[in-house]
């Protein structure tokens, strides 16, 4: 049976069922719905953990980590300036190896202030060893917290799941909420030992030597390229017991497609119209959702744009100095290609703007018309 | 699945230690750490006495107001009397000035004497000395030269010729402003410490000087400026014209004067003003003050200008008076001219200019006229010491020392400043010529070891300990040192009025109040007591490095670790802390 939820509630529900030991946050717009139904179920009772009110995000995520280290499971969740001020406890995050599962709901950064939908937040914490994934709407944000935690549990690496602010964070969605022995069945209770025994004390984060240190990063690429195979394991069987799954990039009619347009988050819903517009129109147009971005999906990518003559991304996001994100990741996948299709980048959608079916229709034209795409990015904004 | 994860796995992937990071000395890498070390308050910079004020705020917050009173007598024998006439320069330079209103550390220090209790057996010297020491006069600087010299274990004798100590404290300064029994109980402190007063011993008449020379290896010359000065015009030598340091001489030796109803007084400081409003609780009904400048140039204090006022007494500013008029052989009037504010002159003050054909009468059936006051030096002259044209004893400033050697003067006789503090500061500072001239001391080295900031007072307690004093008396907190943000404003407890005006001028009884005790913490709260640590443990809360450690008299830093970020010196509240090269700590 389908409800109807807006994405943060979707959020919440899943760390209800997921049965989060402690949730350590801040309230930030456009996130503070998920604080603020967690706090509503911690005092209705039906939270299995508790709520602890942290003062920032830094302190948040501080939290998550030492209760991690004491075996136990943890969320938080944040926007924006939210996670910006967290990026130092990111990195010790993933250095100290905890599994704590973050919702980022996307949103601009300042300055100039704005509130609306933007990955610039999360796309520049890419390497702080943190898995990341994009979801499309409110059904997907709530199977990947859920799948998020049996990943981390197993890697012992951190994860994000990032939703766009108010497209997916407030639009409200009819989905589907399994029961909880449903959820029980896929994700098992969490079994990690602490690290923290007062009998025999010991910290984290000691100093170590440079041959340690390297020793130590290397570890953690090793174990997040082994993510991959967890991942596609863990979908699976979410698939076999839900009866849902998503890959960490979705293809659609890209076989025969003299262009791909590839799009990640709320923005591919948008894409999959403009697309079968196209298609209707006699157009040999395909379409290549980015889920992960890290660990990056680059044989997936590779197999599926091997023979793609263009290629058009559309980037919620800006590097000042290159271009899109998303672009720029994309273009390192393909270097290998023998036949490498030609890459158009656009800058749209920043801040929430609206991305309506014929702008993008209009961008997958223009890019097919092009002869030499240039490095630079297009911007397209409504105003122009 | 995750069930095969333990803690061994776990160590393969992340560091883990059992270690301590104590091995780290990451403070190492750093030049720079914060030092502890206590400065000089403004106010204590600006008193002449050099009343260590923010220290006995400090220990008065702590509930330890007899320790505070301590405190201000280490420098003041009488701060009982400074308490009530002091022109507070402590005031005017408070940092507290600049945030709100300054503090009421006049009103403190009056509180201290009033409630405190006194335990003068503390502060009697170790060692006693053989030589001996006369001082003349038991006015402040006498008093003030006795007292220190005591301590400093000298044997000391002052001779007053009136009747009583304390000589313009009790001759001078009417009642109402200063109770003779406040001035009996801090003088008796004196007399406890050791002193020898004998009074109605006028040197030179009835004690030749050169007789006192032999009993004595020091002389203290603290004569006071007893007699006034003359107005120069017409008709000054009519009957009912008296000098005012002579009318409240009078009135003070509990003699009556005849004023008759209209009294003039001419003058603009604490002179005039005191002897108005003695004259009118003495019956006199129309008094005018008559002074040439205006109101600004004034020197008596604001707040007893404005108390005159209230007691219905006229101030008549901008006229001179130009000659006396007589009726019958009887003064009947003064005839005033106009007067305007030209270029400053020599006392920095406008000077002023008489405006031609502005004449005005007053009439009046007496005048008392206080433009100022002189030694009375005469007698001096016998032994062959300098005085010059207005009968001022010739003394090098910083010495004090006269041109005979052995003989040192202080107070208004050697031409200090007008003021009560400052003659209490020139009877310190006589103490300490003294001594050193004794003990073969050069005295301007020890000053300048024992000075206040850049000031021409001193620490009588770093004199006495320079070893164990606790704080940097050559550097000064100025205000933007002061980190505001931990103190909240509020409103100054002025010392209240005990009458009206109306029921003041009927009698002699003290019109200022004491604060009241339950107050006194709220305004004891408002200082800033800069410079001085209070323990306030901010630096000890916000130390990133956890490097500032509490001791049992202060804190100390562990410069292994600390980093030289300089939070707590940013953050103290009254910049004790500052950050200075080398290793730090409590220096």
């Amino acid at each position: 049976m389908k409800i109807l939820l807006k994405g943060n509630y979707a959020v919440a529900e899943a760390v209800r069922l997921a049965r989060v030991q402690l949730v350590a946050a801040y309230p930030i717009t456009p996130q503070t719905p998920i604080y603020e139904k967690l706090s509503d179920m911690e005092n209705e009772g039906t939270l299995p953990g508790v709520m602890m009110r942290t003062e920032s995000e830094h302190s948040a995520m501080a939290a998550c980590i030492a209760a991690s280290l004491t075996g136990v499971r943890t969320f938080t969740a944040t926007a924006s300036q939210g996670l910006a001020l967290m990026h130092e406890m990111l990195h010790f995050a993933s250095g100290n190896r905890v599994p704590i599962v973050m919702c980022n709901v996307n949103r601009v950064v300042a300055v100039p202030w704005a509130f609306g939908s933007d990955q610039s937040d999360s796309l520049s914490q890419r390497d702080t060893g943190w898995l990341q994934f994009y979801c499309e709407d409110a059904q997907e944000a709530f199977d990947t917290v859920i799948q998020a935690y049996r990943v981390a549990e197993q890697v012992l690496l951190p994860v994000m799941v990032a939703i766009d602010g108010f497209f997916t964070s407030h639009f409200i969605e009819p989905i589907e909420i399994p029961d909880q022995a449903s959820i029980d069945a896929f994700l098992p209770s969490f079994s990690i030992p602490t690290r923290f025994n007062e009998a025999d004390p010991a910290y984290i984060a000691n100093v170590v030597n440079p041959e340690q240190y390297m020793g130590y990063r290397q570890r953690s690429f090793e174990d997040m390229e082994k993510t991959r195979s967890v991942i596609q394991e863990a979908n699976e069987e979410y698939q076999r017991i839900i009866g849902r799954g998503y890959g960490v990039v979705e293809a659609v009619n890209t076989d025969d497609a003299e262009i791909v347009l590839v799009t990640s988050g709320a923005m591919t819903s948008t894409a999959r119209v403009a697309i079968q517009s196209l298609r209707d129109r006699g157009l040999k147009a395909g379409l290549l959702k980015m889920k992960a971005l890290r660990p990056f999906p680059t044989r997936e990518v590779q197999e599926i744009l091997k023979n793609t003559p263009k290629v058009a991304v559309i980037d919620r996001n800006i590097s000042l100095g290159k271009g899109g994100i998303w672009c720029q990741e994309l273009k390192a996948a393909l270097y290998p290609l023998d036949r490498r299709p030609e890459v158009t980048g656009y800058i749209a959608g920043i801040c929430g703007a609206d991305v309506s079916p014929d702008m993008i229709e209009d961008m997958v034209m223009k890019a097919l018309e092009r002869e030499q795409p240039d490095d630079l990015p297009i911007w397209v904004r409504r105003d122009q | 699945m995750n069930d095969r994860i333990t803690i061994e796995d776990i160590k393969q992937i992340a560091p883990f230690s059992q270690g301590s990071t104590e091995i780290f000395l990451t403070g190492l890498w750093s030049s720079r750490k914060p030092v502890h070390i206590d400065k000089t308050s403004p106010c204590r910079h600006a008193c002449p006495i050099g009343n260590d004020i923010a220290r006995a705020f400090y220990e008065a917050s702590m509930g330890h107001y007899d320790e505070a009173l301590r405190i201000f007598r280490q420098d003041n024998p009488l701060p009982g009397v400074c308490g009530r006439v002091c022109y507070h320069p402590c005031e005017v330079l408070c940092n507290r000035k600049e945030y709100d209103e300054a503090v009421n550390i006049r009103g403190f220090e009056r509180f201290l004497a009033d409630n405190g209790k006194v335990d003068i057996g503390r502060e009697k010297p170790a060692h006693l000395r053989k030589e001996r020491v006369a001082i003349i006069g038991s006015g402040p600087a006498g008093l003030s030269a006795s007292y220190h010299l005591t301590r400093l274990g000298f044997s000391v004798t002052i001779f007053e010729a009136l009747p009583e100590p304390g000589g313009m404290l009790r001759y001078g300064i009417p009642e109402y402003r200063l109770p003779k029994d406040i001035l009996d109980r801090e003088i008796g402190y004196i007399r406890d410490l050791g002193v020898e007063i004998r009074t109605g011993a006028r040197v030179g008449k009835d004690l030749p000087l050169t007789d006192m020379r032999n009993d004595y290896q020091a002389l203290f010359l603290a004569l006071g400026a007893h007699g006034g000065t003359e107005l120069g015009i017409k008709g000054e030598h009519l009957p009912g014209i008296m000098d005012g340091v002579t009318y409240l001489r009078t009135i003070n030796l509990g003699k009556k004067v005849r004023l008759g109803k209209k009294v003039a007084v001419i003058g603009g400081g604490n002179t005039a003003i005191d002897c108005a409003r003695t004259a009118r609780r003495s019956g006199a009904k129309d008094i005018t003050i008559i002074y040439r400048r205006s109101r600004t140039e004034m020197p008596a204090l604001a707040e007893d200008v404005e108390g005159t006022e209230k007691e219905g007494i006229k101030i008549e500013l901008l006229a001179a008076p130009r000659r006396l008029i007589s009726e019958n052989g009887k003064l009947s009037g003064i005839e005033c001219v106009r007067m305007r504010l030209g270029e400053p002159d020599a006392s920095g003050r406008p000077r002023p200019i008489p405006v031609e054909g502005s004449e005005f009468l007053v009439s009046v059936d007496s005048v008392i006229s206080a433009t100022g006051q002189a030694p009375q030096t005469e007698f001096l002259k016998e032994l062959g010491l300098l005085v010059d044209k207005n009968s001022v004893i010739e003394i090098s400033c910083e010495t004090a020392a006269t041109n005979i050697e052995g003989i040192f003067a202080g107070g208004d006789s050697a031409g200090t400043r007008a003021f009560v503090a400052d003659a209490i500061a020139s009877g310190k500072q006589g103490a300490l010529a003294i001594s050193c001239y004794l003990d073969g001391i050069d005295i301007k080295k020890a000053f300048k070891n024992h000075q206040i900031g850049d000031q021409p007072s001193f620490s009588f307690q770093h004199l006495l300990d320079p070893e164990h004093y606790p704080a940097d008396l050559k550097k000064v907190v100025p205000y933007n040192k002061i980190n505001t943000l931990c103190f909240p404003h509020g409103a100054r407890h002025d010392n209240p009025d005990n009458l009206t005006p109306k029921e003041a001028v009927k009698n002699f009884k003290e019109v200022a109040g004491g604060i009241d005790p339950s107050q006194m913490p709220f305004e004891i709260y408002r200082c800033f007591k800069c410079g001085t640590c209070t323990h306030c443990d901010l630096c000890f809360l916000l130390c990133p490095d956890i490097s500032i450690m509490k001791g049992k008299d202060g804190y100390s830093v562990r410069t292994d670790f600390c980093k030289g970020c300089s939070q707590c010196a940013t953050t103290c509240p009254r910049n004790v802390i500052e950050m200075g090269e080398g290793s730090g700590g409590r220096k």
